[in-house]
């Protein structure tokens, strides 16, 4: 949490966010205005109090129980269309904002824009992750004849988000898979990333303030202390909880007994060069996972585990590094930020590591990882010298989120491994931010906590698998001769 | 707060030319009579949309059947004139009224006048931008001179110049981002559109806001003026049924003069009205008819139509979403002269007094 200040202490320059509740813009609240500190500014929240968790209180939790799927996915499309616009205003403030509030460059900023265009026009895709992990693209509409059932996916109802900080793409994709799954959402901003939550839900209300999907999101911000909040969170029907432990300890804490809790923990990710990759391509792709987003998102590689002499690699990822920090500016980094790769660079030298640096990058050559955890993020990568990659194993444990693995060919020999050692995704160099139709993301699917599958099961007419006369339990019972009439 | 009134010159099939001048000039005289702040011209050609292909020569007309009301174009269409003639004109008419004229100016969007008067649509935003600031130069400057692709001529005095210094008040039309980033660098204030949501609106003032500030100019001095169509009915469903067909007719027209989606798909500076056509398509389930009768329905909800209360309700909301002080509002889609003149004395008498109560009491002034 950062600092927060009251009115009287509250500079002249914090840039309002207002929250969005229920398909309303709330510019305040009864109590003293929340001021943040963002990576590179200052935004103030109205107070998350009493009045809100009462306007919360009076949502229809089931609102979007009855909308057609498609109705849901037609209008995310239609918002989504907006958001690819360069001629879309709300576009060019987020924009704006990304640089002034979050250090973005410009071209990241853009970029990160267009990735929530394509996120919200992503219908059909859409369609196929519900299928790939509900089993049905029609499931959430209809019951649909499982083996002896018919089963269909309910929403939960209130769903709240507590949103990343890191990647603000992240927190779209929550808002959606609670849309999608049809629950009312409240996304909590991150304190990281606080306008987010607030553009997504205002650019509902640009289309039409009075469509069930705007009607059923909402954009706030609290402090974990907010007896509101806490409130809030004791009475959803799922909670997704994205960020730092303490955010998901938070969750947890609050969150109702039988109450689904989705996490989204901090996570690490490492790339894999065999002996045989193709160098180019393999720099390429490492640098681009090592440059967008700056190696704050999960699935940023920070260390790259390469067999034999990384000379040729390393000169690679020069170029490479050169050639994508032209393509993705970095953002602009804190006194402390760069204290701290400043401290990271030093030790290393201390440690006998070969350090390559350009303007905005820097590799460190290293024949023995470092402390796991340690990492100074900021576009600095750590190469691994190994003589096989099963060296790597060791490095690998759950809080292990993204491989990558150059060359292809070889990922049979480690996927087994990898994924017994705690590892949940395997992609290929270049692709770390690309999550498949089908993939799962920290090793679950995440729709499933978000929906009640009901089942409709078939009456005793219907022969049960492996029967060959009716369900008829009482008259099986008193003839005692089960075993030899069902089966 | 202020309020002004569109003299649209709207031609509706049921009335002779000669009746939609009689009624203009009617329009005016009651609006300075019910205290109306300004009243407001439209430029268009080749269209019954309107009959005011110069939008200049009916404010001077305006201006002398009265006495105070001021009357400003919404707008003149830049690309169609001399800039130098402009400049002229709108001068000599801000001499003659004693200072009463606003200059509104935009960058046109119907096909046939285009075509007609041979500019290229790709190029409408640059002329705009070029011919303003050469009115504005003319205006201030003891001689004025232009060298560019568009546009060559020697220095030139201008006479008259206007009789408010610097210049009239300038106002510019914009809907797309790249028009608000443009107006709000210049610090002109925005004539904003009548059929946007309350948020998309909120969030061109809001984008307006930070390209000012960042440009030097303080976006609280820009008086923003706000489109609306408006008619005062005992009830909302009266109210929308007096306007409905005609409106619908006027959009109807408007859509065969504009710019036509294979012309769109072509401009890159039209894409903010593509993509609102696109939307509107979308809305309907890809049913142009059926997102064409859901789009007339919004803009009847978003817009001042209703019983006093609802319009005085619907005025605040928007002053709270958007900042909005400034109303411009089309009365005419009443259909006829004795029902747009009773809209317009029940707006001035029912709406705008409490209107002004509402915002003041908002802003804590007594």
């Amino acid at each position: 949490m950062n600092e927060v200040a009251t009115p009287a202490t509250m500079p002249a320059t914090a840039r309002r966010v207002p929250f969005v509740l229920g398909g309303r813009r709330i510019e305040s609240t009864s109590g003293a205005d929340v001021v943040v500190q963002t990576p590179s500014g200052e935004v103030c929240f109205p107070a998350f109090e009493e009045s809100a968790l009462l306007e919360i209180d009076c949502f229809e939790r089931q609102m979007l129980a009855d909308v057609p799927l498609q109705e849901i996915l037609s209008f995310l499309n239609r918002v989504g269309k907006h958001w690819k616009s360069e001629e879309y205003s709300r576009r060019r403030i987020y924009i704006r904002q990304l640089q002034e509030l979050l250090g973005y460059s410009p071209q990241a900023a853009a970029a990160e824009a267009d990735r929530i265009g394509i996120l919200l026009t992503a219908h059909a895709r859409m369609y196929d992750i519900v299928a790939a992990e509900l089993g049905s693209r029609f499931i959430l509409d209809e019951w649909i004849a499982r083996e002896e059932a018919w089963v269909r996916a309910f929403p939960r109802g209130l769903s709240v988000h507590v949103l990343p900080g890191n990647v603000p793409l992240s927190g779209v994709i929550s808002i959606v898979r609670a849309l999608v799954t049809k629950n009312v959402c409240i996304a909590k901003a991150a304190s990281a990333d606080p306008i987010t939550p607030s553009a997504l839900a205002l650019s509902f209300l640009d289309v039409d303030p009075a469509h069930p999907v705007a009607r059923a999101t909402s954009a706030v911000y609290w402090r974990p202390s907010d007896p509101a909040a806490i409130q809030l969170v004791s009475q959803a029907d799922s909670v997704c909880a994205w960020g730092g432990q303490e955010a998901i300890s938070w969750a947890r804490r609050h969150a109702g007994d039988d109450v689904p809790v989705l996490s989204f923990g901090p996570k690490r990710s490492v790339a894999l060069v065999g002996r045989d990759a193709d160098i180019v391509a393999a720099a390429r792709g490492i640098a681009h996972d090592v440059v967008l987003y700056d190696q704050r998102a999960c699935f940023s590689t920070q260390r790259v585990f390469a067999e034999g002499d990384t000379s040729r690699l390393v000169e690679g990822l020069r170029d490479e590094l050169d050639e994508h920090c032209r393509l993705i500016g970095p953002a602009s980094q804190s006194d402390d930020e760069l204290a701290r790769v400043q401290l990271a660079r030093l030790e290393d030298t201390f440690h006998g590591a070969v350090l390559e640096s350009g303007e905005h990058w820097t590799i460190v050559v290293q024949r023995c990882p470092p402390d796991a955890s340690e990492h100074p993020l900021g576009r600095v990568l750590y190469v691994h010298p190994v003589e096989s990659l099963k060296e790597a194993y060791s490095f690998i444990g759950p809080d292990v989120q993204t491989v990558s693995v150059a060359p292809w060919a070889i990922l049979s020999q480690h996927r087994d491994a990898l994924a017994r050692c705690g590892a949940s995704r395997l992609v290929e160099p270049g692709l770390s931010n690309l999550f498949r139709i089908g993939a799962t993301h920290d090793a679950v699917n995440p729709l499933q906590a978000l929906v009640r599958m009901v089942a409709v099961e078939a009456p005793a007419a219907v022969h049960g698998k492996g029967m060959v006369v009716a369900v008829n339990q009482t008259e099986l019972l008193k003839a005692g001769n089960l075993k030899d009439l069902v089966l | 707060m202020k309020f002004g009134v569109f003299l649209t010159t709207a031609y509706y099939p049921k009335w002779t030319q000669e009746e939609v001048f009689d009624n203009t000039g009617v329009y005016a005289v009651e609006a300075e009579r019910l205290g109306y702040d300004g009243a407001w011209l439209l430029e268009h050609h080749f269209t019954r949309f309107g009959l005011t292909p110069h939008p200049v020569t009916l404010a001077s007309y305006i201006l002398g059947k009265t006495t105070t009301l001021r009357v400003g174009t919404a707008v003149c269409v830049l690309p169609f004139y001399h800039p130098l003639q402009m400049a002229e004109q709108v001068a000599m008419v801000d001499q003659l009224s004693n200072g009463r004229f606003d200059f509104g100016v935009g960058r046109g969007s119907y096909q046939k006048d285009f075509e007609a008067f041979g500019v290229d649509p790709s190029k409408s935003h640059v002329i705009m931008r070029e011919w303003l600031d050469i009115i504005k130069r003319a205006w201030t400057e003891d001689a004025v001179e232009a060298h560019s692709e568009l546009i060559d001529f020697p220095p030139v005095p201008l006479y008259p110049t206007p009789r408010v210094k610097p210049h009239p008040p300038i106002y510019v039309v914009c809907e797309s981002p790249s028009s608000t980033e443009w107006v709000a660098s210049q610090g002109y204030p925005m004539i904003l559109s009548w059929w946007l949501e309350r948020e998309a609106i909120r969030a061109q003032v809001e984008l307006y806001d930070e390209v000012a500030r960042s440009h030097g100019h303080d976006p609280s001095k820009a008086e923003h003026v706000l489109s609306a169509i408006a008619c005062v009915a005992d009830s909302q469903t009266e109210a929308k049924d007096q306007i409905r067909d005609s409106l619908g007719w006027w959009r109807k027209v408007a859509k065969e003069a504009f710019l036509q989606f294979e012309q769109l798909r072509k401009l890159d500076n039209y894409e903010f009205v593509l993509r609102r056509w696109e939307d509107q398509v979308l809305a309907g389930q890809g049913d142009p008819d059926a997102g064409e009768r859901a789009t007339l329905e919004r803009l009847l909800d978003l817009n001042l139509i209703g019983t006093p209360d609802e319009c005085v309700e619907k005025i605040q909301d928007i002053f709270d979403t958007t900042g909005v002080r400034h109303f411009v509002v089309g009365f005419e889609g009443a259909g006829d002269r004795a029902r747009t003149l009773e809209s317009m004395r029940r707006f001035a008498q029912e709406v705008i007094p409490r209107a002004h109560e509402g915002v003041g009491t908002r802003i804590g002034v007594q």
